[in-house]
Order: C-alpha cells, then structure tokens, then sequence
C-alpha cells in the first residue's frame, strides 16, 4: 500500500496569472463514486435475503457464493500479518502445481481469502460508508448501513485491518512527509490528505463503540497517530495562512487577505476539513 | 499530404506490431470520460466558474482552409493562432499531467476542423512536446468513446485520419467475431450443462458476450456513419481506389448482426431447455439448494424466452424448436405452473443473485474519471450514466495486492484506500492570453480498463 502511494506522481507547472477559480464542493461526489450505488444495492438485496432465511438455508447462499472465486476478497494479512518468506515464495507460485510456491498461495487463500454471505456485506458497507465519510458532510457515514449480529464480526476484522492499513500508510509515505515541508505550500493534495484522516476518523469512531479487547487496545495508539497527522496538517495549513498579508479594497473599503489566489481558496477548504476533525 | 498522416498511422501500427500495443499502453493510464465535445467543455467552463477565455478549440473552417491553401502553394504548414493555443494551452498540459479526458474534446475540434497537413502539423508539436503519439492516443479514447456510444455521427474527419478509424474499427470487429465464435455459446448445437452450477456459467458468457456484441454494433454502425460522406464524394469524382478502402467499413453492421442473430437462437433454445428443466425440479425437488437455482431460472428464462417470442411475432426463425407455434404458449404455461411451484423460493432466489451481482459491479467496475473510481457528472441525472462500468470479461480472479500488477483488475484492492485522493475541482487559472492546469495524477496506483474489460 504505502510503496504503491509512493509512486503517486507529480506534474505541475509553476506560473502565475490573474484570476483562479474554484468550484463550490460537489456533494454528487459520494454518489458518483463507483461503489457507492453498486453496493447499496446490494446490500439492499442481501439484507432482505438474511432476514427472511433461516441458519440451514444461509448455509447454502454461503456454499453456492464459494463456488465463485471471484465474490470473495483477501483480508488480515495488515492483521495477523505475512511472513516476507511467504509471500517470496507466493511470487513464483502456481496453484495448480505441487512446488513449494503453489502450496505458500494455497496456505495465504486458506488464511486471508474472505468469501461467504456475511464477508461480502462487511466489505459493501464499508466500502460504502467510505465513499460518504470521504466526501459527504454526513456526521456518522458508517451509519447509514450499519453492520448487523449477522457481519458484525466480518465488519469490525475489516474495520480494524483498514484502520491499520491507512495509519501505516500514512506513516510510511514519503509524500505526505514532502507536503508537510515548508516549501509546498497548500493545495488539492492537502485537502485531499485531510479528507483521508476524515475518514479514518470516521472509521475510528466506530471501532470505539465495541467492547472487543482486542480492537480496544489498540484504539489509543491509532488515536495518537491520527492526532499527529492532524497536528501537522493543522499547523502546516495555519503556516501558510499566517503569510498571507492583509490589504484593503480601496473602492469598497474591504478588508481581506492576500495571497497566491488559488492557495487561499485551498486553505479554505481545509479549515472546514481541519473543524470536523475536532482542530480549530 | 495524407500520405503523411498515414505514415504516421504505419509508425503507430508497427510500434503495436513489436510489442507496444494500445492494450498495454492503456494500462495503468488515464482515459477520457464519455462525454460528448460540447458537454464537457461546457463543464469544464462550469468547473472552472469563468468564462475566461481558455484556448476557444472551434475555430472557423476559412482560418483553417486559408493555412491548408498557404501549405498546398509550397509554405511550410503553421497551425492558425487559435489552433496552436489549444494545442500548448490544454492539449499539451494535459497529456503532461496524464489527464486526457480534458484534451479529448480539443482533440476532436483539432482532428475535424483541421486540415490533413494541420494533423500532422499539430502530431509532431505534440509529440515533441509530450513524448507521445497524439493520433494514436486520439484513436484510442475515441474508439473507446464509440463503444460507449458517446460520438456524433455528425463530426467529420479528414479522409486519412477517417481511413485509419475505418480500418481499426473492421479489423477490430473481425478479430472480435473471430474469437467469439470460438465460443460454446455460439456452437452449431449448443449443449446445456447437466449441473446447474454449469448451466449458470453458460449464461453468465453468453451475458458477457451480448454486452461485447452491444459494443461491436455501436462500432459498427458509426464506422458506417463516418465512410458514408467520402465515399459518396470518392465515388462522385471516380476515385475507385479510395472507394475500395471505404467500402469494406459498409459491411461491418451485417458482419456483427449475423452472429448476434446466431447468438439470440441459441440462447433462446437453450433457455426453452433450462426453462422445462426448472419447472420439473421446483414441482420434483426438495432440496434447497436446486430449488434456488431453479427458481432463478424460472424467472430469467421465462422473461427473456416472453420478450423474444413478441419480438419475433411469429416470424420464422429456421429453428424447428423455436418455430413450433405452441412454443410461446408452453412458455406462458410453464411460467405461471413454475412460479406457483416455487412460491417459497423464488424471492430469496432473486435476492441472492441481485444482491451478488450488485456486489460483482461494485468490486470489478470502473467508471470513466479519476482513474476509474468515479462517473461521469451525467450519472446524478442519468440512469444509463450511473449503471455503466467497465467490467472485466472473465471475472474470475480475486483481487490481491500480491498478485502482480498485470494481473489485478482493477488495481485496488479497496476503493477507499484510493477515494480519498480523487481530485474532482481541477483549479485551472486563466487570463485572455494563457492557462495553466495544475495537477498531480496516481497513474501508477490504479489500473485502468484494458481489452481485457468491457463496458456495459
């Protein structure tokens, strides 16, 4: 995850001219992202479907589900954790031969690959609570569809392992060291970093309202690291606001602040962003 | 002068021929988004929230004939002023910042309102300044935006760059036909498989296969669009040579028309089997499991099988099984005797297998911006826009970050591990005489629609 962010490229052009402009937040956005109405769907199906079938009859939803390879998904890798051993040896692995990489990819599908009724509605409402924490203004995203005793136990080992996952990935990548150094100023991409601790608030938040020991005890570690990269992104915004000089409006009389135009409007942005974090 | 855009062409097809195809070439890439010319410029006037002058790509044709008439006395070609700005102003920028969805609808105004000598003019500027083939990147979005039914019939191109489309599209329609027919589906006696389980997969290719059938008719028919006027034209001045090499694109409709007509009888035989088979195991059979995938089939056959025997109105088919006139009658018969069978089951039948579907689109689908994770802004207003996606073919591989990249589709294992980086608000910054577009892109994290996706 973080090596794949560390390949995220960077293409500008540095010239400055009059005017800029930036458009209004779409709030289309939850809605257009893919996802976001497949898995509603979904959910909306499977839903029913579990509340009018009995124990026996979920048995079978589950083995006809297994059959497909392709409705299932790998997950507690972040969690329990793969040894390099293994996955050195996944590289040359073919299923379908008896060597030692075909057995490493039969032992990782037996470990990680989640398939089943349960499994895929913990992935579509996280998916889809995701796509709402990200971009919608909506306080408690991961209400919408909330899990039931029925994926509770599926939602919850995902939740943690995507927590994980954000938090290390933010942890190692060396880009989000880069737009925290005083030469880069602010732009979409803080806006866009602020957004992915948004979410892992969001996520965050649910996690706080179980009882598990084992998910409890490591709510405060990933708090203090979420309070870090809010801490930074705070005081990196407020940096650049500060250089922002005050001027007046010699016809209207106004005062307001003046700075590189389009970096003003970012601030902005992640003012609003850095409030429902909780920083002021 | 069209020689020259067809040498280029040639530089193109051989760069395919050794290796570097557009497939592999879009992998990993942005795309464009499917909107049409007008509605994305307008967009992005709407994005930007001025009205600034941005590089205006629709000149008058006189500017342009004025400069093709300045090449044709000997002058060496200089695209007009306006041209040239929508070249270094948002063509270039945006094949530098890899966002070519920006750069499609210049494209097309640039490729339709200049002349030949012009394409080439604006090929080689934009090749030395990007790195890339422009015409090949051009021919690549648009074929795909054809697919998707997102180009006018109406805009026209010079007859070199038309002979270029025109031979990728009828070769692209014949290696497809080709392949499908290799299919079970497509067999001369189909077989319907005795496992339900079988019988699932079946449909589900012949699903798949309906859908590339749909995207070859769209190709096929715009093909047919873009030869109609030089073809008259080559005609009207006795030029045969042209005309041989316009003509073969008139026959791409029927080419795909025939083997969708095989492909509609055979799924209709087959579902008249699987139909009776259901009917028999929900009256029959306890178990659950088969009453399930019975139930399912009831309902799916029985509709496709009534919607084709109306459409058909009795004409014949050349099918004994399907031209037996008591045929839509025992459809009718069974269906109603199937569902009263099935009562208990055929509910949980439909949520099962719409709930997972859902699912499928929602794990395998791209869309046409940002990589792939998100629609087109028609999708708040548009149901055709929202459905859409891009899916793999062969959706049998679960995707894992420790499959190597070639092998992931799409490239995230979790979308919102991505989401949260979709820039959506380009800031772009202009005043009367220049632009710039600033951007990042995540080109190498996200995988992007290959031939091996379609889109439906």
């Amino acid at each position: 995850m973080s090596r794949r962010e560390a390949t995220v490229q960077e293409q500008y052009q540095t010239t400055y001219y009059a005017i800029s402009a930036f458009a209004p937040a779409d709030q289309s956005i939850p809605y257009r992202l893919v996802g976001s109405f497949e898995y509603s769907n979904a959910i909306d199906s499977l839903e029913k479907l579990v509340a009018s079938s009995t124990v026996e009859q979920i048995a079978v939803y589950d083995k006809i589900l297994k059959e497909r390879k392709e409705l299932s998904y790998f997950s507690g890798m972040m969690i329990q954790g793969v040894t390099p051993e293994l996955v050195q040896k996944m590289a040359i692995g073919d299923p379908n031969k008896p060597n030692a990489g075909g057995q490493a990819l039969q032992e990782f599908n037996q470990n990680f690959q989640m398939q089943g009724l349960a499994s895929m509605m913990a992935l579509a409402k996280i998916e889809l609570g995701a796509s709402i924490a990200a971009y919608g203004e909506v306080k408690q995203p991961f209400s919408a569809f909330p899990p039931t005793a029925f994926d509770l136990e599926p939602f919850l080992n995902l939740m943690l392992e995507d927590v994980t996952a954000h938090l290390n990935a933010l942890g190692t990548d060396p880009f989000f060291v880069e737009i925290l150094r005083p030469k880069y100023g602010v732009d979409s991409w803080t806006v866009a970093y602020l957004r992915r601790l948004k979410l892992v608030r969001d996520m965050l938040a649910v996690l706080q309202q179980t009882n598990d020991p084992r998910i409890t005890s490591k709510l405060a570690v990933f708090d203090q690291k979420l309070k870090r990269y809010q801490r930074d992104l705070a005081e990196k915004v407020a940096m650049v606001q500060n250089t922002f000089v005050s001027s007046t409006d010699g016809v209207q009389g106004r005062s307001y602040k003046v700075g590189r135009t389009e970096e003003y409007e970012y601030v902005g942005e992640c003012r609003g962003l850095l409030r429902s974090l909780g920083e002021n | 002068m069209s020689q020259k855009i067809l040498d280029w062409m040639k530089d193109v097809h051989a760069a395919e021929a050794a290796g570097e195809t557009l497939a592999a070439n879009s992998r990993g890439k942005h795309r464009y988004e499917p909107r049409t010319a007008q509605a994305l410029m307008l967009s992005m006037f709407l994005v930007l929230g001025t009205t600034a002058t941005i590089a205006t790509p629709l000149v008058s044709a006189q500017e342009a004939a004025k400069a093709a008439q300045k090449a044709d006395n000997g002058q060496q070609y200089r695209l007009p002023k306006k041209y040239q700005a929508s070249l270094n102003e948002v063509v270039v920028p945006a094949f530098q910042a890899k966002q070519y969805e920006f750069a499609y609808p210049f494209l097309v105004s640039l490729m339709s309102e200049l002349p030949e000598e012009g394409i080439a003019e604006v090929e080689r500027l934009g090749k030395a300044a990007t790195g890339e083939s422009i015409l090949k990147r051009f021919t690549e979005i648009h074929l795909r935006a054809v697919e998707r039914q997102h180009v006018s019939v109406e805009q026209k191109y010079p007859l070199a760059l038309t002979l270029s489309l025109c031979e990728q599209i009828t070769s692209r329609i014949d290696e497809e036909l080709d392949s499908i027919r290799q299919m079970p589906a497509l067999a001369e006696k189909p077989v319907l498989p005795v496992k339900w389980n079988d019988s699932e997969k079946l449909f589900w290719e012949i699903h798949v296969l309906s859908n590339r059938l749909n995207n070859l008719t769209s190709l096929a028919s715009y093909s047919v669009g873009l030869v109609r006027e030089h073809l008259f034209a080559a005609k009207k001045r006795d030029q045969l040579e042209i005309a041989a090499k316009l003509e073969p694109s008139l026959k791409n409709p029927e080419k795909v028309l025939e083997v969708v007509k095989v492909m509609r009888l055979n799924e209709a035989e087959l579902r008249l089997v699987e139909l009776r088979r259901a009917v028999k195991d929900l009256k029959e059979t306890d178990d659950f499991e088969t009453r399930l995938y019975a139930a399912y089939a009831l309902i799916d056959d029985g509709n496709r099988l009534t919607s084709f025997f109306k459409e058909l109105n009795q004409n014949p088919t050349g099918r004994p099984t399907l031209d037996d006139p008591a045929v839509p009658e025992e459809v009718a018969t069974l269906s109603l005797e199937g569902k009263q069978a099935g009562k208990d089951v055929i509910d949980k039948a439909i949520a099962l297998r719409v709930g997972a579907h859902w699912w499928l689109r929602g794990r395998y689908g791209m869309a046409t911006m940002a990589g792939g994770l998100l629609k087109d802004p028609a999708a708040t207003t548009n149901s055709a826009a929202m459905f859409g996606l891009y899916m793999p073919k062969e959706p049998d591989k679960p995707i894992s970050s420790f499959l190597p990249v070639a092998e992931r589709y799409p490239g995230y294992d979790r979308r919102h591990y991505y989401n949260w980086a979709v820039e959506y608000r380009p800031l772009m910054r202009a005043t009367a005489s220049d632009t710039e577009m600033k951007s990042r892109s995540m080109s190498s994290a996200v995988q992007l629609p290959s031939q091996e996706s379609q889109f439906w």
